[in-house]
């Protein structure tokens, strides 16, 4: 369900230009805008470090949070005996 | 009036037992939410390469994403209840199996027509695409239709699940497929010879047409044969499917396989 959208607000296959300004603080604050940042400066021959740097950041950001969320619903699915209910 | 029964009531229940393992917090929002981003993605990569108008991928996904129900709940109203081991009580029992397998395919149309008319008209709405107040029924005749030979489609890969393991992988390769051959995001005159042979004959092909025609101003009458060939096509599938499913499960009795996931 997340594909889609993830494909068209980071720039993998339609500018960012071309969508309303409300869009772009939703493309930055996703870790494939960055790489997808890194791939064309690196073919255009610019600088990717900054845009890795960025994506790496965000990337470990959502690590973070993603563990958070894992321990906190395992706690909770422990507490609720329901680990194995569908 | 047993017959009828399985097919109603037994159609229905199978259409529900799918959300015994499917939360419909996940299940809802994956068929109205996805379809209007596949929409939204195929527009703007239209716009951006300057190739088809808006209208052309409003309608071509709209119809082409009916294609997840149809196939996935399709398959899953067979596939499901062998993984849940609860298709042998069915299959051991004196029901007979046309109203058997086909009740369990009605829900699954209507599922298909509602994603498709929901991701048209939201889908129409965001993008400003106009349709003429005449074209509206027979929109909803051809989105039906659709979801009708999409569904014949489910059946065959229902069938098929019955031997195979990963029946959620071949419905999302056939997804992939229809995305392409049926004209939904590349116009058929533009495919090779080859795809467009395999495009008249997969579902959706001609009912995207039709539709397309039909927001054009055209009237039922002139998008009739196109309508024909859609339903004609879905008639084969099923036909082809219920073969499959009675084929599989004389195999599976054979080789005593029906609940080996």
């Amino acid at each position: 369900m997340l594909e889609y959208p993830v494909w068209l607000v980071c720039g993998f296959l339609v500018p960012l230009s071309l969508f309303p300004g409300w869009v772009r603080p939703i493309s930055w604050a996703l870790a494939p805008t960055w790489g997808m940042n890194a791939i064309r400066e690196s073919a255009l021959g610019g600088s990717p470090l900054p845009d890795i740097v960025l994506c790496l950041l965000l990337g470990l950001a959502y690590t973070a949070a993603g563990v958070l969320v894992v321990e906190r619903v395992l706690r909770a699915a422990r507490a609720r005996a329901a680990l194995s209910l569908a | 009036m047993t017959s009828l029964r399985v097919f109603f009531v037994g159609g229905l229940i199978s259409y529900r037992a799918l959300f015994h393992f499917l939360s419909p917090w996940i299940f809802v929002p994956s068929l109205v939410i996805a379809p209007i981003f596949q929409i939204l993605l195929f527009a703007y990569m239209g716009r951006s390469a300057q190739l088809e108008s808006d209208e052309f991928y409003v309608v071509g996904n709209a119809l082409q994403f009916a294609s997840i129900p149809c196939l996935f709940a399709m398959t899953q109203a067979i596939a499901g209840e062998r993984f849940q081991q609860t298709l042998g009580f069915i299959l051991v029992s004196p029901a007979k199996r046309l109203p058997l397998f086909l009740g369990r395919a009605v829900p699954v149309v209507l599922n298909g027509a509602f994603v498709a008319a929901f991701s048209f008209a939201v889908g129409g709405l965001l993008l400003g695409i106009d349709v003429p107040s005449s074209a509206i029924a027979p929109l909803a005749l051809v989105i039906v239709v659709c979801a009708f030979s999409c569904t014949g489609l489910g059946l065959v890969t229902a069938g098929l699940s019955l031997r195979i393991r990963e029946s959620a992988v071949l419905c999302n390769v056939i997804f992939g497929l229809l995305l392409v051959f049926t004209g939904a995001n590349v116009p058929l005159d533009d495919l090779p010879g080859w795809m467009q042979t395999i495009s008249e004959g997969l579902p959706l092909t001609h009912g995207i047409e039709a539709a397309r025609g039909l927001v054009d101003g055209e009237s039922l009458s002139d998008v009739g044969g196109l309508l024909g060939q859609e339903a004609l096509v879905g008639a084969v599938y099923v036909v082809v499917g219920y073969t499959v499913l009675r084929l599989m499960e004389r195999e599976s009795r054979v080789r005593a396989s029906l609940e080996v996931a």
